[in-house]
């Protein structure tokens, strides 16, 4: 993309338009940040992401950006000369990454009902619509062998997400990331297979391109 | 697609200093930040540090405590222990 045209892309911040890790705050909507440079990893770069990025840097403010200069793709992220701020996905609040992260929390119990016996108590205890039934069900299940144990501890840890973001929404954004990882790994432990883990990240991302209309 | 192979927290800790000096190259310094977006423990011991650093910044030769009082004072709380 060096020297190509304009790149539109995502940038996750936290509140008030701060870089969550450089600490920047970026300027008004339309006006330029432009990168310092610099010899270490660390020193001014703009960095952003692609929808395919969106799950491993979440947090309070999502924008829409435009990057510029030189863009490269690196492993999970883009890095460029510049970037200004187009607008911001209002759509992506605390409530949104709730209802993300309890999506995460149904999917895993889906990803347990497979692991545990059909017709047995665990399986029919997990039949639960919402992340606090979950949580509840998780909480009393007795008498599982250890892989069923391991399937339904995923579950409730996700569904624990879920009343974290809801209790305390200025930490939605960890528990919302936490619960795709978490699902992601369920899965891989329910497949005995790690290449879940790339099936169940699809996933996620395109629930979040349908529901944030990326 | 993420490969959503993640650091532990231990091994957070262990090149938290590194990421704070900038002493990690870009790979490195990425999965350390990946770490920090999922995990709120490691998030807030990133933030005390940061904290910790800049006070101690902040401390100049005109602070530094007076040794040979603080070293009396111990001394006095020795002698009276049991």
């Amino acid at each position: 993309m060096a020297g190509g045209a304009a790149v539109i892309a995502y940038k996750f911040l936290r509140a008030g338009r701060v870089g969550p890790f450089s600490g920047v705050s970026w300027p008004a909507v339309g006006e330029w940040l432009t990168a310092t440079g610099g010899k270490r990893a660390c020193e001014g770069r703009v960095h952003a992401c692609r929808v395919e990025d969106l799950l491993d840097w979440m947090d309070e403010e999502l924008w829409r950006v435009e990057l510029d200069g030189d863009v490269v793709v690196d492993r999970g992220k883009l890095i460029a000369d510049r970037g200004r701020l187009l607008a911001r996905v209002d759509v992506w609040d605390a409530a949104f990454m709730a209802r993300f992260a309890e999506a995460c929390a149904l999917r895993a119990r889906d990803v347990a009902l497979m692991a545990l016996a059909p017709g047995s108590s665990a399986h029919a205890a997990l039949a639960c619509a919402d992340a606090s039934e979950l949580a509840d069900a998780c909480g009393r299940l007795e008498d599982l062998d250890a892989r069923e144990e391991r399937a339904a501890g995923y579950a409730g840890d996700a569904a624990r997400h879920v009343l974290g973001a809801r209790a305390e929404p200025r930490t939605a954004p960890t528990h919302a990331a936490v619960n795709g990882f978490i699902v992601a790994h369920a899965a891989a432990f329910a497949r005995d297979d790690a290449g879940a883990i790339t099936d169940e990240r699809a996933r996620q991302v395109a629930w979040l391109v349908r529901e944030l209309r990326l | 697609m993420s490969a959503v192979d993640h650091l532990t927290c231990q091994e957070f800790v262990e090149v938290l200093t590194d990421y704070l000096e900038c002493a990690l190259d870009a790979d490195e310094r990425a999965e350390i930040e990946r770490h920090i977006v999922i995990c709120r423990g490691c998030t807030n011991y990133v933030e005390q540090t940061r904290a910790t650093i800049e006070l101690l910044g902040r401390v100049g030769a005109e602070d530094d405590v007076d040794g040979d009082g603080l070293l009396a004072t111990f001394r006095e709380w020795r002698a009276g222990r049991p």
